[in-house]
């Protein structure tokens, strides 16, 4: 990370949170986030990264230690306008949704920002059919299926339009469709310079599409770095009851059986024109 | 603002002279607080009820949780003042707030000291048909879940520009709409995912679950 001159938009110094029963869920966390960054965040269950998440936007107040937001330390800042900056997408969709209507549940997100009735329609619209939700406009969110009650939940945080965005665990559940939708939205997400923060069991789905990886355990960072990094070492996986990316699997099992110079195959591209190379090579002997 | 207070109601290990008393005492004493409390409607006896449970709170290390709940309790409180004093006295008005404060201070303590899974058990030794006895502890071991539940929903909200505080009584009242739908519609689906693991291992036996326990041990 050379970005020494350019200042973090998430900048953590020396957290800890403790829930009034005296869980101890967060300690010594000291953490940098820059503009446009996409990071990881994984650990086992009860690592702390949901307690985490929820410093950002202030619905917890960390117990010892500070964060700023753009420069600005944020403990006296209201969960109201820290909510306008950072977007926090929560596991369960049920746990946000009771309007009548899909459209009124957009526009329920909209109400804190005191715009025109036009241009909530507006917005609402332009949001409703980036989401391909457009079709269920007036239908009950209640009656959504589970993909698509997760796309509403993200859309109405997302048409708050905040530079930084949370999700806690969006792969979990969804089928290989979903995904993909969700791997474009945040393609996308990221091409307007915002900074994605995604908690994640899918070890794959970060392997492939997430450059920086945090790992967590019992309320500290243990590692944090380029994720091809982390989660092909061996020792920290096994620490936080993670797997191997399938490509170092398949690495090791070649290594076993003699394939020695495979060491640092990373990539499933560094693995085709390895096994391309070989039968070339093999070819070429006969 | 944080639905805190939903933690007077969770079970918390302590170690007191309350926590370690017979589960089944502490469901007749609240329910022997409540029913005192119902039978009067002068403010001095209820008064005096109301102050003779606070040396048990305190016998029970439970102070700092009880003053949790009572602050829950506040915007309910105007509400019963406005309203009594409106169409009651002003006198009238008092006593009934002694008496919320008693019931909920009683159950409070129970909910605080007993251990859902001893609940269980102190019923099935009333002799108290196992189905009963099964699903009052099944609700009673939701408390805490939905208490959690009620947090996290309102994490949710907040994170997307809700705000707790409004002006006025209809608007308060219209505000909680976006917590109140969240929290049934999931109680609802949890009721049916519980139904529907409990269908699949009928019929209960009644033999494995809880015999080799004495309560009387404990004491
Ligand atoms: N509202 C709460 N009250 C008390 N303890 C909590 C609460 N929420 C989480 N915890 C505890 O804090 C720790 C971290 O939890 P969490 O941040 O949810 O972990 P993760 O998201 O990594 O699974 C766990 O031990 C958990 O039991
Ligand atoms: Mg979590």
């Amino acid at each position: 990370m050379q970005r020494v001159k350019e200042l973090p938009v998430v900048m953590i110094r020396e957290i800890g949170y403790s829930y009034p029963n005296g869980t101890e869920a967060l300690k010594n966390i000291n953490l940098n986030f820059f503009k446009g960054e996409l990071i990881g965040i994984m650990g086992k269950n009860g690592a702390g990264k949901t307690s985490l998440i929820r410093t950002f936007n202030g619905l917890i107040r960390p117990t010892y230690g500070t964060i700023y937001i753009d420069n600005e330390n944020i403990s006296s800042k209201s969960i109201a306008t820290l909510s306008k900056k950072v977007g926090i997408i929560f596991q369960n969709p049920f746990h946000q949704l009771f309007s009548n209507s899909v459209e009124e549940e957009i526009k329920f997100s909209l109400k804190s920002f005191n715009l025109g009735k036009e241009e909530i329609q507006f917005k609402t619209d332009q949001i409703l059919h980036e989401f391909n939700l457009e079709k269920y406009r007036n239908r009950s969110p209640l009656n959504l299926s589970g993909g698509e009650s997760k796309k509403l939940a993200t859309a109405s945080i997302i048409c708050r339009d905040p530079e930084i965005l949370v999700f806690d665990e969006p792969t979990l559940g969804q089928d290989a469709k979903e995904i993909e939708f969700f791997i474009n939205l945040i393609k996308s997400e990221r091409k307007k310079g915002k900074t994605i923060i995604i908690i994640t069991h899918n070890v794959e789905f970060a392997y492939k599409y997430l450059p920086r990886t945090i790992l967590m355990a019992d309320g500290q960072i243990i590692v944090d770095g380029p994720t091809k990094k982390v989660l092909n070492n061996e020792f920290l996986i096994k620490q936080t009851s993670l797997i191997l990316p399938q490509i170092r699997q398949f690495t090791l099992v070649l290594q076993q059986n003699g394939f020695h110079e495979v060491e640092d195959l990373l990539t499933t591209n560094e693995m085709i024109d390895y096994l391309r190379n070989l039968i070339k090579h093999k070819s070429s002997h006969i | 603002m944080s639905l805190e207070f939903l933690n007077a109601f969770k079970f918390m290990k302590k170690k007191s002279i309350l926590h370690k008393m017979d589960p089944r005492a502490k469901l007749l004493f609240s329910i022997i607080y409540t029913i005192s409390a119902l039978l009067y409607t002068k403010i001095i006896p209820l008064f005096f009820i109301f102050i003779s449970l606070i040396p048990i709170i305190l016998i029970g290390k439970l102070f700092k949780q009880w003053i949790k709940s009572i602050r829950g309790l506040s915007f309910l409180i105007v509400f019963i003042i406005i309203l009594n004093t409106l169409f009651m006295s002003l006198s009238f008005a008092i006593a009934m707030i002694f008496r919320i404060l008693i019931m909920v201070s009683a159950f409070s303590i129970f909910f605080l000291t007993v251990d859902p899974n001893d609940f269980a058990l102190s019923l099935i030794s009333m002799k108290i048909p196992y189905e009963f006895a099964f699903s009052f502890s099944l609700a009673f071991r939701f408390v805490p879940t939905i208490a959690t539940e009620a947090q996290n929903i309102l994490d949710a909200q907040q994170s997307r520009g809700y705000e707790m505080q409004k002006k006025g009584l209809i608007n308060q009242i219209k505000n909680l709409f976006p917590l109140l739908i969240p929290l049934i519609i999931c109680s609802i689906k949890r009721a049916f995912n519980v139904a529907e693991a409990l269908e699949s291992i009928q019929p209960l036996d009644h033999s494995i679950v809880y015999h080799s326990h004495s309560l009387l041990l404990r004491i």
